[in-house]
């Protein structure tokens, strides 16, 4: 019996926090050229999928522009349209909201990125929630938190009936709490009909939105028994939504680190932390946590004392929200700050990054990921290297025939679109 | 031998005896057709410019400017025996022409006799092109043999129609780019699917950016029932792809049927929705300049990857929208993309053509007016006025030599009737393309279109407002 097949995606780095700017090889994250080498790169290594992520107000802290991490990025699908038209297999993703965006316009969109790639684009399905984004936006800041994802489906619903009558002139109609739309397509019939959707939610709403509409998830389990737990929960929520329970293809997140023996990969793995995480930085997250400033703060110098949290003040704008609770997140910094003899800094680095599973030589990273897909904890991995536009480079070059030479990684395209390179059937 | 030309006046006595002596040269050619064809007779006031040539003191030969309702028109061009063979006619029409351009004239015309062959082999020699007899010969094919030569040269747009599929949308833009053309203005379908299946035009634009290496690519975006916020970043994005070839052709949309199809608001009026429209166009450009050049400074030191001061919110109110801002865009490399409107005949289209465009499109017969109209508005504003020709309208002239020379003939008629600096060919591809390839000056590299246009790049007004330009 043949193996499972691994399915890779490429993140492109560009703005995020985990990419490192600093190191004289990091190259431009808006030049054209930065986007069409790591394209290519993808490509060539036989991956299903390059991903933007899409941000729609510039990240703030404390009220002032986030000016540490990477900023700057093309519009997604002028990006992804122009990439379209320099490869011929990967599939392109674009991270567009149901929150800030229409039916009629999106739908239309996203089937012309699917024409110009001949059947290669897809959508990561985002939700928006608050105000912040909504200052440049129409709608402004207009949706209850609880309706993000009714609207969601709404939206999704109406942006599916707009594909599947593309080529007749049957009026679509949507009339709900949401919607009040009567169009007809707009767009000519694309090759893949339904662009492949992706969510990238992991609450449980999220998870059944992906269930329903979803052929790829990209989640934050990377390894171990939340991997295991989130991969048996999507079979579960596809089963119940009468889809086949591998319908879904599960990507976890994963930044990587290569090395020729497993020993500098790791030294690789602690410089790269290090480096994401500049002196700046860890005040900035510090900060954060703590709920106010602190100005003239060391970061090589010891943490502040839990008693000086503010609580309920955010101060990050524009980001995922990952400190819910921050005097538990203050705690569990100084805890580990104490128990180990850490600085600041060093507690930051030590907490705020997640410690890949991908780290080792090519070989060790390559059986890694056929592990992971074999014992079907995930379907692959989506790649994000931490250098732009070459962090993908070794990977493709080194791993990729690893993964080859297992039996479980493509040497040849399975189909032109990329819901045949997916093996995904319509949702 | 020394041939000088000085500027003289029409009742010169030396030029009125030159004229007298044309007349008895050449009216004889003509006494057959005299019943047929009327005498124009030459009003004094319309002549701008009156030329004499000497040649060692001695006059040898004279040429007239004239202004023939929109067009400047040369006229009795005359060389005495004396002075023939001399090179004396070919001094005067060097001049005659930097005058007319000194009078703002980009094409001029010029009437001669289908019995003067000498003349007719003498301009085509010097690059003028046979053109239907125009104004005051207008329907004259018997004794009137008409000439247009381009003194600027003219900026060459075209009309991308989409035929429904992604290959032949991309395939009309380049064979553009290939002919030379400057510009294409790639059309987009409305939402609803009115006219038939299209295909996005920023996202073509953006694939064609790809296939392309100068033409300049302007979709059309509707900014009634999209996001401003979106629309401004879509189009700086693809000057990025297209390194500074972007521009964006403006468009409204006052259906009921596209309001319906996005659920949004209900169908404007067009004055409405033009009104809208300028403020649309002022967000972008705010947008376009919330970050200076200079705001990336990947400052290891600091930690700092850009220099927040450099960065600013727009902070826009409008009655129909608001945006925050700042771009989530760097500065492209154009700074400011060229924004294009049709003017119509309608007061609200042409005002915001006025105030905001970089690039206004005309069409139909009220054109000349409309440019009129515009450039008056505009006021001191550079601005770049293009007038749609459908080169399979081209008139045959009587004598012209083959297809593309009476194109280009027809596209320099066009834009000089109606005072425009460039055409639009709204052709299929085919004809697109080969009218392009006679007309366009196919520039040996790809400068931005600003540069194209001659248009300076602006500093960020908000760099500008706190450190002077020059930074």
């Amino acid at each position: 019996m043949s193996k499972r097949q691994v399915h890779l995606g490429a993140h492109f780095p560009g703005v995020n926090a985990t990419t490192i700017w600093t190191r004289p090889e990091s190259g431009s994250q808006i030049d054209p050229a930065s986007f069409t080498h790591f394209a290519r790169t993808a490509e060539r290594g036989f991956m299903d999928l390059m991903f933007l992520a899409e941000g729609l107000r510039l990240r703030e802290h404390a009220g002032r522009i986030h000016d540490l991490d990477v900023v700057g990025r093309p519009d997604t699908l002028v990006q992804l349209a122009q990439i379209a038209r320099q490869t011929s297999h990967i599939g392109l993703v674009a991270t567009l909201s149901t929150t800030f965006n229409e039916p009629a316009e999106f739908a239309r969109q996203l089937a012309t990125l699917d024409a110009l790639s001949n059947g290669r684009a897809a959508w990561n399905l985002v939700t928006s929630h608050d105000a912040f984004f909504g200052a440049n936006f129409r709608r402004g800041g207009f949706l209850a938190d609880e309706d993000r994802y009714a609207r969601a489906e709404s939206f999704t619903d109406a942006v599916f009936a707009l594909w599947d009558a593309a080529g007749s002139d049957e009026e679509v109609r949507v009339s709900d709490r949401f919607f009040d739309i009567a169009a007809r397509p707009s767009v000519p019939p694309t090759p893949q009909g339904r662009p492949v959707v992706m969510q990238a939610g992991t609450s449980p709403e999220g998870r059944e939105i992906a269930a329903r509409f979803a052929d790829v998830i990209f989640s934050p389990f990377a390894a171990g028994s939340a991997a295991a737990s989130f991969a048996a929960d999507i079979r579960e929520r596809l089963v119940a939504h009468g889809r086949a329970e591998d319908a879904l293809k599960i990507l976890p997140a994963a930044g990587f680190a290569l090395g020729d023996t497993h020993e500098e990969a790791l030294e690789q793995a602690t410089r790269d932390r290090w480096d994401q995480v500049s002196p700046a930085t860890a005040v900035r997250q510090i900060e954060t946590i703590w709920g106010r400033e602190f100005e003239g703060f060391d970061p090589e110098g010891a943490l502040p004392p839990a008693s000086d949290v503010v609580e309920g003040v955010e101060l990050s704008a524009g980001r995922a929200k990952v400190h819910a609770d921050h005097r538990a997140q203050a705690m569990q910094l100084i805890e580990r700050a104490q128990a180990e003899g850490l600085s600041a800094r060093a507690a930051v680095v030590a907490t705020s990054t997640r410690l890949s599973p991908l780290i080792g030589t090519p070989a060790e990273v390559a059986r890694v990921i056929d592990e992971s897909v074999q014992a079907g904890l995930s379907d692959g991995f989506m790649l994000i290297p931490s250098i732009t536009p070459t962090g993908l480079d070794r990977f493709v070059d080194e791993v990729v025939p690893e993964l080859q030479n297992r039996g479980s990684y493509r040497t040849e395209w399975e189909g032109a679109t990329l819901r045949e390179n997916l093996g995904s059937a319509r949702a | 031998m020394t041939i000088r030309i000085t500027r003289t006046n029409w009742l010169d006595p030396r030029a009125v005896a030159f004229r007298d002596q044309m007349d008895a040269e050449v009216q004889p050619l003509y006494a057959h057709l005299r019943d047929r064809v009327p005498l124009v007779e030459t009003d004094p006031e319309t002549i701008l410019v009156t030329l004499v040539a000497t040649s060692d003191g001695d006059p040898v030969g004279t040429v007239a400017l004239k202004r023939t309702g929109p067009f400047g028109e040369v006229k009795r061009l005359f060389v005495h025996e004396r002075g023939r063979r001399l090179g004396v006619a070919l001094a005067l029409m060097t001049e005659i022409e930097r005058a007319a351009r000194e009078e703002g004239y980009r094409e001029l015309f010029l009437q001669t006799g289908s019995a003067q062959p000498h003349a007719m082999a003498l301009y085509e020699r010097e690059g003028w092109l046979p053109v239907i007899p125009f104004g005051p010969y207008e329907g004259d094919t018997l004794l009137s043999r008409c000439y247009v030569k381009s003194l600027a040269e003219p900026i060459v747009a075209a009309e991308v129609n989409q035929d429904g599929s992604a290959d032949g949308v991309l395939a009309h833009v380049t064979a553009l780019d290939a002919s030379g053309a400057d510009i294409a203005f790639i059309d987009d379908g409305t939402l609803d699917g009115a006219g038939g299946p299209s295909l996005d035009a920023a996202l073509v634009a953006a694939a064609a950016a790809e296939e392309t290496a100068r033409i300049a690519l302007a979709p059309r975006v509707r900014v009634t029932h999209t996001e401003p916020f979106n629309v401004a970043k879509a189009v700086q994005s693809l000057d990025w792809s297209a390194a500074g070839r972007a521009a964006w052709l403006v468009d409204v949309s006052s259906t009921a049927a596209e309001a319906a199809a996005v659920g949004r608001r209900s169908a404007p009026q067009p004055d409405e929705a033009w009104a809208e429209a300028a403020a649309v166009i002022d967000t972008a450009r705010r947008l376009w300049d919330s970050w200076e050049d200079d705001a990336e400074i990947r400052d290891i030191a600091t930690g700092r990857f850009i220099d927040a001061d450099r960065l600013h919110y727009v902070d826009v109110e409008t009655e129909w929208f608001s945006v925050k801002g700042p771009s989530i865009v760097p500065r492209s490399p154009q700074g400011q993309i060229p924004v294009a409107v049709e003017a119509g005949t309608d007061d609200a289209s042409i005002a915001v053509a006025a105030r905001e465009a970089d690039i206004v499109r005309v069409s139909g017969p009220h054109a000349a007016d409309i440019v009129r109209r515009v450039r008056v508005a505009a006021a001191h504003r550079p601005i770049r006025i293009l007038v749609d020709v459908d080169p399979r309208e081209a008139v045959a002239a009587p004598h012209g030599r083959d297809d593309d020379e009476q194109l280009a003939a027809w596209a320099a008629f066009l834009r000089a009737e109606s005072g425009a600096d460039g055409v639009v060919l709204t052709g299929d591809a085919e004809t697109n393309a080969r009218a392009a390839r006679t007309i366009a000056r196919r520039p040996a590299t790809a400068p931005t279109l600003r540069a194209a246009l001659g248009l300076e790049r602006p500093a960020s007004r908000y760099a500008a407002a706190t450190k002077g330009p020059t930074r």
